[in-house]
């Protein structure tokens, strides 16, 4: 161990609530945010991938991604629903890629890591929602996800996928409609 | 309230950052079944697709996250590597470094995993922000008028001083009383007094182990990860305002007969001993005490740091005497003369061209455009005794040449010759130890 302790952090950290976050600019402030972000962006990834490796694949490439341009980006004032945009667009990226390599041909099988034994059935259940919501427009099924699987508030789930409050409720609300009605019909056969 | 407007407000109730419902919805929930009914399928179907459990990033997944960047930016400063750095540059490639160090931090002998390190090297990178230039004025225990690397604890202190302007393209000047190195943005010129010159590039190796010092916001990574690889025990420890690392290194390099060992600061046992201002990160000392066994000398330490100071433009250049002997590259060199084969011949070259006072044999290994008048002087008429097996020591990777020569005053003089062939064109060349 060092000789002596050392306790200097200068920088605030990332204030990701409601008021007055910043885009990090320094390690310090990148640092933080990753701790105060990763959870919650690992678990919206996962819900889309089904994979905790490649959940955390596409956050760490998110996150590494902000900082590299924390220029362009430090007129952004709310950090979190820009990363969740990120985030989803990275997850249907990761998906659109998966798809191609499935029709290329089948991929061979991995030996499962301990922590994708550990989170299969919560996978094989994402799988089923995912299923379903899939069958839903590309903008509710987002609006869905984001308030659902990100447990972001409609306030940010509007500034997310950038458009108004009452837009994000509406997707949101035709989205659950629409699912009600795909899943009487499954009840039904 | 009608049903109409009240299905629009279907989604209040699920939002978490304002879950109630507005007293009208109530009331209209209240007395309308068919929208109440809808209300609570829309729950059901909401509940359908709740994810049965919640996943949380591995327990490494900052430090991996953290690497990765590091990576990143690496990767994109070996893409570029003749790039200008802009300040946004420079901020980065110094986080690559840093985030090297910080990725490697669990993995440090001496330094554990206090996130403390983390703190200050992250800090370290707001040192940067706003860093226009550097100014160190220090001092060195060498040979007066030697070069920026020669040590010895027996030598007197010789002032050095160096000077760096940092921004889009950076310049530099470092100065000894014999010797000085300045460099432009573009090339380099080192000036050995009173009529030598030699040119160079931008990076060209003329001040030796003191050009890291050039980049004072990247000596805590540079150390850091020096520890990282095993090359030096490394501590740090705040005391008030200051943030002390100290270094300690072995001699590098393997000596012959101790040959070479404390003559240079890497060639020896030392410690290197970093201040920093807590507050800004910022270098503020630098002092290194070389162990020769059981004595510990300081031989290099700097007595003022300043930064930001303003910088004229003509520190960047050099004033050159008429008909100054420049420095000729090996490839350049004259080939109408037997060239030498071996170290021993270089040597011979060099010693027997001074012997006859043939300074066209002597240009044979001497890489400049004259012989200078200091060595004719010094040289000319001398009386070779003997020229001994060549041999290597220390780190220089070139030869050593025992000779015994009379000086034309009648003073003997028993050293080693330097010369090496370590160049593009293989020539031997004269390096020093006359």
């Amino acid at each position: 161990m060092m000789d002596g302790i050392l306790v200097m952090a200068q920088d605030p950290p990332v204030d990701i609530a409601e008021s007055g976050p910043q885009w990090p600019q320094t390690v310090a402030q990148f640092e933080a945010l990753v701790e105060a972000v990763q959870d919650d962006l690992v678990h919206f990834a996962f819900c889309r991938l089904r994979s905790l490796p490649d959940a955390e694949d596409a956050v760490q490439d998110v996150l590494v991604r902000a900082y590299l341009d924390r220029a362009r980006h430090c007129a952004v004032t709310r950090v979190r629903p820009y990363l969740y945009r990120m985030v989803a667009n990275r997850c249907t990226d990761l998906l659109r890629q998966r798809r191609r390599m499935e029709r290329s041909g089948p991929a061979a099988d991995p030996a499962r890591l301990p922590s994708q034994r550990e989170t299969e059935p919560l996978a094989e259940r994402l799988g089923e929602i995912e299923r379903l919501l899939g069958r839903l427009p590309r903008l509710q099924a987002e609006a869905v996800r984001l308030r659902v699987f990100g447990g972001l508030p409609f306030k940010t789930v509007a500034e997310a996928a950038g458009v108004s409050l009452a837009t994000a409720k509406s997707r949101f609300r035709y989205g659950v409609e629409r699912l009600r009605g795909i899943l009487h019909k499954e009840t039904q056969s | 309230m009608t049903c109409r407007s009240a299905r629009r407000q279907l989604a209040d109730p699920f939002d978490s950052g304002d879950p109630g419902q507005s007293p009208d919805l109530r009331a209209h929930l209240a007395g309308c079944g068919r929208c109440a009914a809808e209300l609570e399928e829309m729950r059901n179907a909401v509940a359908a697709i709740q994810p049965a459990g919640r996943v949380r990033a591995s327990a490494d997944f900052q430090e991996r996250t953290l690497t990765k960047l590091a990576a990143e930016l690496d990767a994109a400063q070996t893409a570029r590597p003749r790039i200008r750095f802009t300040p946004w540059l420079r901020l980065a490639f110094t986080a690559a470094a840093i985030l090297g160090v910080v990725a490697a931090l669990p993995y440090l002998g001496t330094l554990g995993t206090n996130r403390g390190e983390i703190a200050l090297l992250a800090q370290s990178i707001d040192a940067l922000n706003g860093l226009r230039s550097v100014h160190i004025v220090a001092r060195m225990r060498t040979p007066r008028g030697d070069n920026f690397e020669s040590i010895g604890a027996g030598y007197d202190f010789q002032p050095v001083e160096m000077w760096k302007e940092f921004g889009a393209t950076p310049r530099w000047r470092v100065e000894n009383p014999g010797r000085v190195v300045v460099m432009d943005g573009e090339q380099s010129i080192l000036f050995m007094k009173p009529d030598q010159a030699v040119h160079g590039g931008r990076n060209a190796g003329f001040v030796e182990w003191l050009r890291p010092l050039l980049d004072p916001e990247r000596v805590l990574a540079g150390e850091l990860r020096a520890a990282q690889k095993g090359e030096s025990r490394a501590a740090i420890r705040q005391e008030g305002p200051r943030v002390t690392l100290t270094a300690t290194r072995k001699a590098a390099g393997e000596f012959v007969g101790d040959w070479g060992r404390n003559s240079s600061v890497s060639q020896s046992d030392h410690t290197r001993v970093y201040q920093f201002d807590a507050a800004t990160s910022r270098l503020t000392s630098l002092q290194v005490i070389l162990h020769d066994g059981g004595k510990d000398v300081v031989v290099f330490e700097t007595t003022d740091i300043r930064y930001n100071e303003a910088m004229a433009a003509e520190l960047f250049t050099v004033a050159l005497p008429d008909g100054v002997i420049w420095g000729v590259r090996p490839e350049r060199m004259p080939t109408d003369r037997a060239l030498p084969a071996t170290a021993r011949d270089a040597a011979e070259a060099f010693l027997e061209g001074l012997a006859q006072r043939d300074w066209e044999r002597v240009l044979t290994v001497y890489p400049a455009t004259a012989v200078p008048e200091s060595i004719k002087r010094d040289g000319g008429g001398l009386r070779v005794i003997s020229i001994g097996v060549p041999f290597q020591s220390g780190l220089y990777s070139g030869w050593y040449v025992p000779y015994e020569v009379t000086l034309a005053d009648g003073t003997g003089k028993h050293w080693n010759l330097a010369v090496r062939n370590d160049n593009a064109a293989q020539r031997w060349l004269f390096d020093g130890g006359f």
